[in-house]
This record gives C-alpha cells, sequence and structure tokens, in this order.
C-alpha cells in the first residue's frame, strides 16, 4: 500500500502553516508551539533536513510565506498574538564543515498595527516589490512595503483596508505587470448569514488606493482559505475557496491588448465553476500546482484530495489521500450527510478563528 | 433505541449503550465497507464492528450509568436510578449486586466514579427535606461488593448538601468534588479532610452537565439551557467563556486524549459541536475570546440506509485512550464512531512536490517520482522534462515535435510549421500574398481581411474549371496559386499520392478530389477494401440510378469517414458539398483542401472563416494551418492555453515563430515571461538561457547592455579594450582573463596607465598571469565549471570584501575555510551567496 514520505518535524504542536520557497528546495514550517522551523530538501536523498527552528512569537503561528529570492532569503510570519514579523537569513559565525549553521534567521521587524490575531500573511508578486499584506481578526488587511530592500527593518504601512468583517485569510492574485491592475482577495470568517464571505480588491493606480471591485456573492460560508492560481499566461484568474465545500471561481478581466495601457479592470467577470462537496466538511486548505491545473484540498475528513479540471471545465477529484499518508480508495461518499447540516449557520458562534485549536500540550499552555 | 452509551474506561474496546436495557458491545475488526457483517453484528466504522456480549435487563431506563474504572471490577457499573437507588451491578450470569439506598426516595441526577481513586463513588441526589443532597460511597468498606450486601449497614461515607438538590457531580482529580447545586450555584468541595470543606462556589445556573478535562484537570464545563460555560476551577468566580448554542444542550465531554476540545450535543441536532478553547486561555485582554467551533456530522455510509429523520443524535461518547475517535448514538439505536481531525495544511511547491501535514507533527510528502503523483498527469513534470530535453530549442523546427512526441497535436504542428516554412521559402516568390510572412495560413494565403463590419473580404480571383472528362454534373473546380498553396499547406499533392499519410481510405479520398477515379479505384482495390472499390466502380451520373439512390440512402452507416466522403461526393448528396466540408471526423487540412477545390470565391473566403473561428473556440491547434503563425493565431493559442495551461508550447511557438509579434504584443511576451519565470523556478537556468538567446537572436535592441564594468584602480578606465568602455558582451570583460595565448599580452597590467592589475589573494600574482600548466584540478567541482578550463583561471572577487583571486585557487580555499582569505579581512565570503548551495 502506498504510503507518503512523512518527515518528523518535532513540531510540539500542531503544525499551521506549510510554505516552499520558489524554487521548491526550501520549506518553512509553523506550529501553534509558537516556533519557526525552516527545512531545506537533500536532492539526492529527497530527505527535509531542518536547518533552522526558533520562537517566532509569543502565541500560535498561523502562517508562513517565503519573499521572491530576488529580496534575499526572507520569510513573514503572522501570528495570534497580534503581530505579523519579517525575518531574514544572515550570515553568521561558523566554519565552512557547518554551513547549516552558519547561518541563522533574524527578526527585521514587528508589524504591531493589528489590534488582534493576524491571521494570514502574504509577499506581493514580485514586480510590486517589497511588499507585504497581512489580514486580521479586526477587520483590516494592510499593505506594508519596504521602500529599500536593503533594508528590511524599514516597513511602512501603506494601505489600511478596512473589510470590517473578520479577516482568516488573504491571497495575491499572482498576475504580471501592465496586464492586470494588482488584485488581492480576502476571505472572512464571520459567520452572519447570507452575507458574501470573499472580496476582491483591486488597486487603482490614479488614485492610489484600493478599491473593493466584487463580492462574491455565491460564497455566504465562512472562508477558511483561499489562493489564487498561478497564471500561466491564462486569460482568466482561478481562485480556489475553502469553506464549507471547495469552490472554484473564475474571474475573467475584459482583456486589453494595448501596450501602454494600464487596464482599469473594473470590469471582471466572475463565476464559480466548480463547487464540490466531497469533503462532506468543512475545507480548510486549498493550493495549486505550479501551472494552475491542479488544486489540493484538505478536509474535516482527514483527507486530502486533488481536483483538476476537464476540457468541459468540469472539476472532479482525481485522486484522495489521507491524513496519515495513505492512499484512500474512492470511499462511499455520503454527500447526504453533509446536506442536513450547514456549517456554521449557528448565528452567535464564532465559527472558527484561524487556526484554532491546537492541541496545546499543557506544559505550553499554562506558562 | 439508545439514551446514552459511554466506552469502557478499562476494557477499552467495550461500549456500554443503554436504554430499556443494558447492552456491553465489543468492538472487533471487520471487513471494510462495502462487505455485509454477518447477522448480529453492527457496523460501527468502516473497520469496526460490535457485536453484544453482554445484557443487563433489571433495571429498565436508569437514570445514569457510570462504568467502574478500577482494574478489578471486572466489568462492574454503577446504575443511578429514579428511585434514588444506586446499584452496582456486573454483566455475567449471575448478576451480583450491590445496592446503595438513600434515606428518602427521589430521583438520582449524576453519578461518578473517581477516577484517581476507583472505590469512590458521588451520587448526587435531588432535593428531600432534611437529607443530603450528595452522598459519597466508598465501596472498598465493609463488605466487599462481590460477597452480596446488607443495605442497612452501609453508610455514605461523606454526605454534602442537606435539604438541597445535587444537579450534577463530578470529581476534579482525587480529592475535590465540584457539584452543581440547586440550580444557583456550582461548589467545589475540598475532601482531603475527613471535614469535608467548601473550596469555591460560582453562582450559576449553569448546573448541568458539569465535566472536567481530563488532559487540564482545572478546566471544567457546564451547561443550562443553551448556554456552555467553561470555568476555571483555579479562579472560579466567573466563566472564562460563555458559548451560546442555538438550541438547548444536552450533553457536554472533554476530549480525553488533547487539551481543550469540547464536544456538545444540542438536542434535536444530527451533529456535534466541537468547541477549541486552547486559545481562549490567551486572549485574556481583549473582549472577545477566539474559540473555533466546529461540528461534525457523523458520515454514514450509504449502506446504512438511514432516512433524514432518524440521523437525530441522543448520546455521544469520546473513546478514553483512541485518539480522536468520537462515537455517537442516534435515537434510533444507530451507533457510528467518528474520528476528530486535526486541521490539515497542505502546500505545493513549483517542483511539484506536495506536502500536507497530519495532526501528529509529521509532514507528508508526495512529487512527481510517486505513481500517485504520475496518476495525476500534471502538465508541469510534463513541461519540465520537455524543458531538460531542450524542447523548442532545437536548430530544426520538426525536431521540436519529437520531444513532445507523446503529444500528436503538438508534435504535428511543428511538422507542419517545418514543412510551411520551407514550402514558403520555396513559393514566395510567385505569391505576393505571402511574401513577407514565414508561416503563412490559409487566411493570410487568401488574403482574408477583416472589414470595418466584421465580416472578412477577400481580393483573390480564381478561374473556374470545368472537368468535362468527368462525368459528375457538377464538376466545376476552381483553381488559382493561391488555391494550389493552401492545397499544399494541407499537404494535398495528386502527383506524390502514395507519400501521402494516412489510411488508403484517405488516399482515395484525395484522388477522386483531385477527380481521378479510376486511382482512387484502384487505390481502394490495393489495398483491403475492394468490396468499396467494386461499389464505386459501379458509379454512375444517373440522377435516378438505383446506385445512387442505395449509396444515398446507406452512405451514412459507413464508419470510415473518407469513405463516407467519397459517396457523399459521388452521389452529389448536396449540392453545396456541405456533407463534406461539415464533417467533422475528417481533418481539417482535408476539408480545407477540398474547400479550395471545390468551393467559388466567396464561399470558399466565408467557409475559412467559418472553420477558424470554430478551431479557436475549441483551442484546437490544427487550426494554425487556416490562421499561420501570424498575430491571428493568437486568440487561439490564447484559447488552447486556457485549455491546457501549456504555456511552454505557445512561448516556444512565440519565439520561433513570431519573433517579429512580440515587440507588438502584451499577451506574447506575457507568455514568454511566465514561461522563464517557470523556468527559473526550476532552476533551469541554461535552458532559460539559450531560449533567451533564441528570444534576441533576431533582436539585437533586446540584448542587455554589460551591466558590469572592471576598471583601473588607478586611472578609473575600464581595463577592457581601450577606448570602448561598456560596449560588446559582458564576457568580454572576463576574457580579458583568460590566459591562453592569444590575451597574454594584454594580461597583468592596465592598458591605459601600465599599472599592474590586482594579485590573486592566494598565489599573490598579478591577475592576468598565467597559471602553470600544473594547475591544481579541483577535488570537487562545486560550481560544475569543470567543463571549460579556462574559467578556473578567471579572476573573481567577493561582492562584499571586493577581495579575489583565480577561481580555482579560491574555490580550493573556500573548500575548507568560510573566512576570506586576505590577512585581517573577517567577511564571511563564501557564506554570503546562498545560491551556490543549491547546486540543482
Amino acid at each position: 500500500m502506498f504510503v507518503a514520505r512523512g518527515v518528523k518535524t518535532d513540531h510540539k504542536d500542531l503544525i499551521h502553516d506549510v510554505a516552499f520557497d520558489y524554487y521548491g528546495t526550501r520549506m518553512a514550517t509553523c506550529s501553534s508551539d509558537q516556533t519557526v522551523r525552516v527545512w531545506e530538501l537533500d536532492a539526492q536523498e529527497g530527505n527535509w533536513n531542518c536547518t533552522a527552528s526558533w520562537k517566532a512569537h509569543s502565541g500560535s503561528v498561523w502562517k508562513v510565506t517565503w519573499a521572491n529570492p530576488e529580496y534575499g532569503q526572507v520569510i513573514a510570519t503572522c501570528s495570534f498574538d497580534r503581530t505579523a514579523a519579517v525575518w531574514e537569513e544572515v550570515v553568521g559565525e561558523g566554519s565552512i564543515g557547518d554551513r547549516i549553521s552558519a547561518t541563522h534567521w533574524v527578526k527585521r521587524t514587528t508589524l504591531v498595527d493589528s489590534r488582534t490575531s493576524v491571521t494570514d500573511v502574504k509577499f506581493a508578486p514580485r514586480y510590486l516589490g517589497l511588499v507585504l499584506a497581512t489580514c486580521s481578526a479586526d477587520g483590516f488587511v494592510r499593505i506594508y512595503e519596504a521602500p529599500d530592500v536593503m533594508n528590511l527593518t524599514q516597513w511602512s504601512l501603506q494601505y489600511e483596508i478596512p473589510v470590517k468583517l473578520s479577516c482568516s485569510c488573504i491571497a495575491w492574485n499572482p498576475t504580471y505587470p501592465r496586464h492586470f491592475a494588482p488584485m488581492i482577495a480576502v476571505g472572512t470568517d464571520d459567520s452572519t448569514v447570507d452575507v458574501p464571505k470573499v472580496m476582491i480588491y483591486e488597486f487603482n493606480e490614479n488614485l492610489r488606493r484600493w478599491n473593493r471591485i466584487e463580492s462574491l456573492k455565491d460564497i455566504t460560508d465562512p472562508v477558511n482559505d483561499l489562493s489564487f492560481a498561478p497564471n500561466l499566461g491564462r486569460s482568466h484568474h482561478l481562485l480556489g475557496v475553502a469553506t464549507k465545500d471547495l469552490k472554484v471561481v473564475s474571474l475573467e478581466p475584459s482583456m486589453v491588448e494595448d501596450e501602454n495601457q494600464v487596464p482599469s479592470s473594473n470590469k471582471v467577470t466572475i463565476r464559480t465553476i466548480a463547487q464540490c462537496p466531497d469533503h462532506n466538511s468543512t475545507v480548510w486548505r486549498v493550493a495549486w500546482n505550479v501551472t494552475g491545473t491542479i488544486l489540493a484540498s484538505s478536509g474535516d475528513d482527514g483527507c486530502v484530495r486533488l481536483w483538476k479540471g476537464n476540457y468541459m471545465g468540469n472539476w472532479r477529484c482525481v485522486s484522495i489521500l489521507r491524513g496519515d499518508g495513505t492512499q484512500a480508495n474512492a470511499e462511499p461518499t455520503s454527500a447526504a450527510a453533509s446536506a442536513t447540516s450547514p456549517v456554521g449557520s449557528f448565528g452567535n458562534s464564532r465559527f472558527m478563528k484561524l487556526g484554532a485549536a491546537a492541541a496545546l500540550k499543557q506544559d505550553v499552555v499554562w506558562h | 433505541m439508545v439514551m446514552d452509551l459511554q466506552w469502557s474506561p478499562v476494557l477499552t474496546d467495550q461500549l456500554l449503550a443503554w436504554s430499556q436495557e443494558i447492552l456491553l458491545y465489543q468492538t472487533e475488526e471487520c471487513e471494510p465497507l462495502p462487505t455485509k457483517l454477518r447477522p448480529g453484528c453492527i457496523r460501527v466504522s468502516n473497520r469496526k464492528a460490535l457485536t453484544v456480549v453482554a445484557k443487563l435487563s433489571d433495571y429498565p431506563f436508569p437514570k445514569v450509568i457510570d462504568a467502574y474504572p478500577g482494574t478489578d471490577g471486572e466489568g462492574m457499573i454503577a446504575l443511578g436510578l429514579a428511585n434514588g437507588k444506586v446499584i452496582l451491578s456486573t454483566f455475567g450470569t449471575t448478576v451480583v449486586s450491590k445496592e446503595f439506598v438513600p434515606k428518602h426516595t427521589r430521583q438520582v441526577n449524576s453519578l461518578q466514579w473517581n477516577r484517581a481513586n476507583p472505590n469512590f463513588l458521588a451520587v448526587g441526589l435531588d432535593k428531600a427535606r432534611s437529607d443530603f443532597a450528595v452522598s459519597i460511597w466508598d465501596v472498598s468498606l465493609g463488605s466487599k461488593y462481590v460477597n452480596g450486601y446488607h443495605s442497612d449497614v452501609l453508610r455514605p461515607k461523606i454526605e454534602l448538601g442537606i435539604s438541597e438538590t445535587a444537579n450534577s457531580v463530578a470529581w476534579v482529580q482525587a480529592r475535590s468534588l465540584l457539584v452543581g447545586m440547586n440550580g444557583k450555584h456550582i461548589k467545589l468541595f475540598d475532601l482531603r479532610d475527613s471535614q469535608p470543606k467548601l473550596s469555591s462556589t460560582a453562582t450559576t445556573k449553569a448546573v448541568y452537565g458539569i465535566c472536567v478535562d481530563n488532559v487540564c484537570a482545572h478546566r471544567v464545563a457546564s451547561f443550562a439551557e443553551n448556554q456552555v460555560f467553561v470555568w476555571d476551577t483555579r479562579n472560579f468566580e466567573k466563566p472564562f467563556l460563555i458559548l451560546n448554542h442555538s438550541k438547548h444542550v444536552s450533553k457536554l465531554g472533554w476530549c480525553p486524549t488533547r487539551a481543550g476540545l469540547l464536544a456538545c450535543l444540542e438536542k434535536d441536532s444530527s451533529s456535534l459541536t466541537l468547541h477549541d478553547v486552547n486559545h481562549a486561555v490567551m486572549s485574556t485582554e481583549e473582549g472577545e475570546p477566539a474559540v473555533l467551533e466546529r461540528r461534525l456530522t457523523p458520515a454514514y455510509p450509504n449502506e446504512l440506509e438511514l432516512a433524514d429523520s432518524t440521523t437525530v443524535l441522543s448520546s455521544f461518547a469520546w473513546h478514553p485512550t483512541e485518539e480522536h475517535l468520537i462515537t455517537t448514538a442516534t435515537f434510533n439505536g444507530v451507533i457510528w464512531s467518528s474520528f476528530v481531525y486535526e486541521r490539515l495544511t497542505l502546500n505545493w511547491s513549483p517542483t511539484s512536490i506536495l506536502g500536507w501535514s497530519d495532526g501528529k507533527r509529521t509532514i507528508n510528502f508526495i512529487d512527481n517520482t510517486d505513481d500517485i503523483y504520475t496518476s495525476l498527469d500534471d502538465i508541469s513534470v510534463k513541461m519540465k522534462l520537455r524543458a531538460k530535453n531542450g524542447y523548442g530549442l532545437k536548430a530544426q523546427l520538426r525536431d521540436n515535435g519529437n520531444i513532445v512526441a507523446d503529444d500528436e497535436d503538438l508534435k504535428n504542428l511543428w511538422t507542419w510549421l517545418d514543412f510551411c516554412k520551407s514550402l514558403t521559402e520555396k513559393e514566395k516568390h510567385h505569391l505576393p500574398s505571402i511574401s513577407t510572412v514565414t508561416f503563412p495560413g490559409a487566411q493570410t494565403v487568401l488574403k482574408m481581411e477583416s472589414n470595418n463590419g466584421g465580416g472578412v473580404t477577400s481580393t483573390i480571383k480564381s478561374e473556374i474549371i470545368n472537368n468535362s472528362s468527368f462525368d459528375l454534373r457538377n464538376s466545376k473546380t476552381y483553381r488559382s496559386e493561391e488555391r494550389s498553396f493552401v492545397q499544399q499547406l494541407c499537404g494535398w499533392s495528386v502527383e506524390s499520392i502514395h507519400d501521402l499519410q494516412g489510411t488508403p481510405t484517405r488516399k482515395a479520398a484525395i484522388a477522386l478530389f483531385h477527380l481521378k477515379l479510376r486511382l482512387a479505384i484502384k487505390i481502394l482495390n490495393e489495398s483491403d477494401n475492394s468490396i468499396v472499390a467494386m461499389a464505386i466502380a459501379g458509379f454512375s451520373d444517373d440522377q435516378n440510378s438505383l446506385w445512387r439512390e442505395l449509396a444515398l440512402a446507406k452512405f451514412n452507416q459507413l464508419s470510415d469517414p473518407y469513405i463516407r466522403a467519397i459517396f457523399a461526393f459521388l452521389t452529389e448528396a448536396d449540392s453545396n458539398y456541405e456533407t463534406i466540408l461539415h464533417e467533422s471526423e475528417l481533418t481539417v487540412a482535408d476539408r480545407l483542401g477540398f474547400a479550395c477545390s471545390f468551393l467559388p470565391d466567396a464561399k470558399l473566403i466565408s467557409f475559412v472563416q467559418e472553420i477558424s473561428n470554430d478551431m479557436i473556440k475549441k483551442g484546437n491547434l490544427y487550426g494554425i494551418l487556416l490562421t499561420g503563425m501570424t498575430p491571428q493565431s493568437i486568440p487561439l493559442l490564447q484559447r488552447y492555453l486556457n485549455l491546457t495551461a501549456d504555456v511552454q508550447s505557445v512561448a516556444v511557438l512565440a519565439i520561433r515563430t513570431m519573433a517579429s509579434d512580440i515587440a507588438s504584443s502584451a499577451i506574447l511576451k506575457l507568455w514568454i515571461e511566465r514561461y522563464r519565470d517557470l523556468l527559473d523556478s526550476w532552476k533551469l537556468w541554461d535552458e532559460r538561457a539559450e531560449f533567451d538567446i533564441l528570444k534576441n537572436r533576431n533582436n539585437p535592441a533586446l540584448i542587455p547592455q554589460p551591466e558590469v564594468t572592471v576598471s583601473c584602480n588607478f586611472c578609473g578606465k575600464s581595463i577592457s579594450a581601450p577606448g570602448v568602455p561598456g560596449i560588446g558582451r559582458s564576457t568580454q570583460i572576463f576574457s580579458r582573463f583568460i590566459t591562453t595565448d592569444v590575451k597574454l599580452k594584454q594580461t597583468s597590467c592596465c592598458p591605459s596607465c601600465r599599472k599592474p592589475l590586482p594579485r590573486c589573494s592566494i598565489c599573490l600574482l598579478h591577475m592576468g598571469t598565467i597559471l602553470g600548466s600544473g594547475t591544481e584540478q579541483p577535488v570537487v567541482d562545486m560550481y560544475k565549471i569543470g567543463a571549460c578550463p579556462e574559467a578556473l583561471s578567471w579572476y573573481t572577487w567577493c561582492q562584499t570584501c571586493r577581495h579575489g583571486g583565480h577561481t580555482v585557487h579560491l574555490q580550493q580555499w573556500f573548500r575548507t575555510q568560510a573566512e576570506c582569505p586576505v590577512s585581517g579581512c573577517t567577511c564571511k565570503c563564501i557564506n554570503l551567496d546562498r545560491v551556490l548551495e543549491f547546486p540543482s
């Protein structure tokens, strides 16, 4: 029976995020144990070796993300402790013999503008410069920029976008300059009924501000994660949304085939092209492959499901992997079970703060 | 019907479930679904089933039950009854019981064994005047429970709360007891002394279902109506959390294997609510606590065939040891076990590694070497392999097709492009319409132009030929230079009919479309289609002939599209040849070739336009035949890209065949940029560089200026060729330092001021001097430049401290050292450039 290669992370608690760098040879993980770990792929053996581990925050670390390597080896983290932080790997003391320990990670800045848990942090596409977006449970998206890429200690809060609902996740549209204006999607875990839970913002170059151009009316359940597909020249964007089920949304801007014009693509045609209830439960995370052709999702059923769209635009599950690394066969579906009780429809209860819950061991929590 | 259930705390594969009788189930492994189980077995999850091992029917509808947690109990349980009696009983043939009877008859509300000290049983009762609400019994006192009993001798060890009501009781570790009293307070009693002491009181209406988190014993939950209160016994005055529910709550239970996870059952609900309160602890300052709420709906398999109304849950029970396993029961008696999974996170690297966490602090990986990944048919894996094989970079266009031999459409496209190029090369002097185009399509050749009204016009003029030699009534054909060129592009040539690709029927059809009926029959006859040949030989142009009548009636049933086309042509099924032109099983090339012979100009143009639009809509690469590699093909390629994400093919097609259009097309630039980015992220830098070279080959303006010049320390002038600073390829700068014989005379001093150049910090010779022939070869060629021996004697330097030397020397130095070789310089040169650490 197939079993995926497992790596013991030595995190003392639930892992909240896994991020690969631009080359896919380094990985960062973060956890409720308040630490971040950096891993390097041994290309020959195919093993991941931990090269650094440090206590990054004084609360659960929700997300970790890599900057483009042209800005150096830089990661950003965000945490329940209401901060986001930027870390840079620097050369330290040490001999050539153990080069791995010859570097260490230095905190370059702490972004303290949020008054509540910072739930997501993402670097902007490279062409926008060294720009960081955070979102927080207090309902703000904040865009920071390091004007001098050589000095990562200076970050200015460029924009503060009021979303007005507790934000759980954020995603940049990985577009390229001159084709589309910068765009972000924000998801909220607010449990108010019948309110759109995904908002699309676009940067207006002339007004120098971020405008909300769309709210996805199809998605009214709390959103746990969202991710734009890498766009390899497709004429439309794909957004994967993890909510009570998995949704794939296509955003089609009116394409401008004009060299010098920055399109004010306020006209975006939005269609939900796939709605996949196969997890039978809440979907937690989504991730795309590098070409944006296969979507992976993880759900409360303890499975990772892989989805692929065919020529007709129909998305179907092509593989199921269990949390423990084994492959699941096409199991008997019980769609009826999920249909009977909509998740998170309980008025007063907060559906889910990002991250949640972690199996905090006593020794972590109670000290 | 099941009222409530509990896993045995000792024999953890046994489950108690009770309503009018008490059943003891044993779990066992079973065949996974959809296998049917033997009668008497109840499936409780995919791999587990329950069988009844014992039954106790003496005490119908007990109020509460708790299984004895000690190891010596042999499955003993305590039952609280509506009349206030507490029965200790075991399953088995001889029911041995002990009975605790209160002085006044009233209902038992709650009872619980002390887990830490299993002799103690706390019982909470309803109110009775001048009697106690809570009694704590020591079952080890007096006679052993197995030896029968004398109810009058047994006295409770401790009694609490005279004339009060105990709504619920719960032990906190060994010697403290929480009691929900009178619907008003929760009281915490310290029982360490012989005299019980009230240690703290909370005033609250939430006195029901008190339960203690075993993993974290000062965390306590209780409920009232639709609210769940979470308490910290160290700070018991007020609850630190109030969780509101939309319906009344009926049961609470902390997960025994994980801290802070509270399961909560509402009345009339078919799902459980799980609260994760871990983070609530930390948010003391902000008013709003951070509680994660999840809902757990048991996912019953279809085989259980439940009606919707039967899924209302009556109770649930956590498994005491198995991680995250919770068992639920419905009022109809359906028992099912569910796992409460930790939330998995996942991500996908650009190099096709998919990693996902599971709750047990591991991360699992699959990548493109795994079979399971191969079955995904990830285009990125294909593209990477093709890129490594030099896809798009081969000098001969045709050779690129061989790299994508697994994709017939792409392979044929490259072959056709090669063919088209050579054909155009040959013919461009005759045909003005293609004189400026390298890869013309039918649209270009036929001089089709969109007019303002959205229609298409063309200026071609064709000659009409009446083929009297052929007997067909409607055998007019059209001819022009353009038409015959398009036919050549379609691969139509009657002269070399036997060299054509495809089936004999295709050859026969093409021969016939050239009005060579005899040739067609001959071809069919030579292949195994002699029956068809015979049928065709009977061809008669008489409108009323029996042959035509039969052929017309039957040809649509033939499976071979070319034979169908042959009959459609001969029977003149319709005067406009619609049947043939819209026969979707014929290739575009053959339909177009046919149209070029038989359609008049206007109809040909509209046919080409129609079929082009169709191809663009489908993103079909064969449509390139119509659009050529001209800007008209961009919508088609875009559509292809939208469908396949094969940015690689469109990018290499763009640089190979549309180089002159790149500058004016933002879309082409985008594709090229995205492909380059992809190559970079795969570390296929050499391939990216070759791609760039090809891209800029025809456009010197795009070649970047030299980015670095080396200037003399003394005079400040460039040490490159004097007088021409900054011109030429940047590699020329370095070529100065190549110690080949040609360069010898120019080295080791500045060409303008004749001052010596810097020294190598290792060998202390001036740069540019020849290294001895005995140049030490590096043991490990870290940077893979061994293929270019000259590179080893190039001068190189650290970007930070600006000290440097011969590459080979520095390489040897830094193999054992991290610090700069120059005395006094503490620069960690080699650690600065991380990229060197990732040899791909």
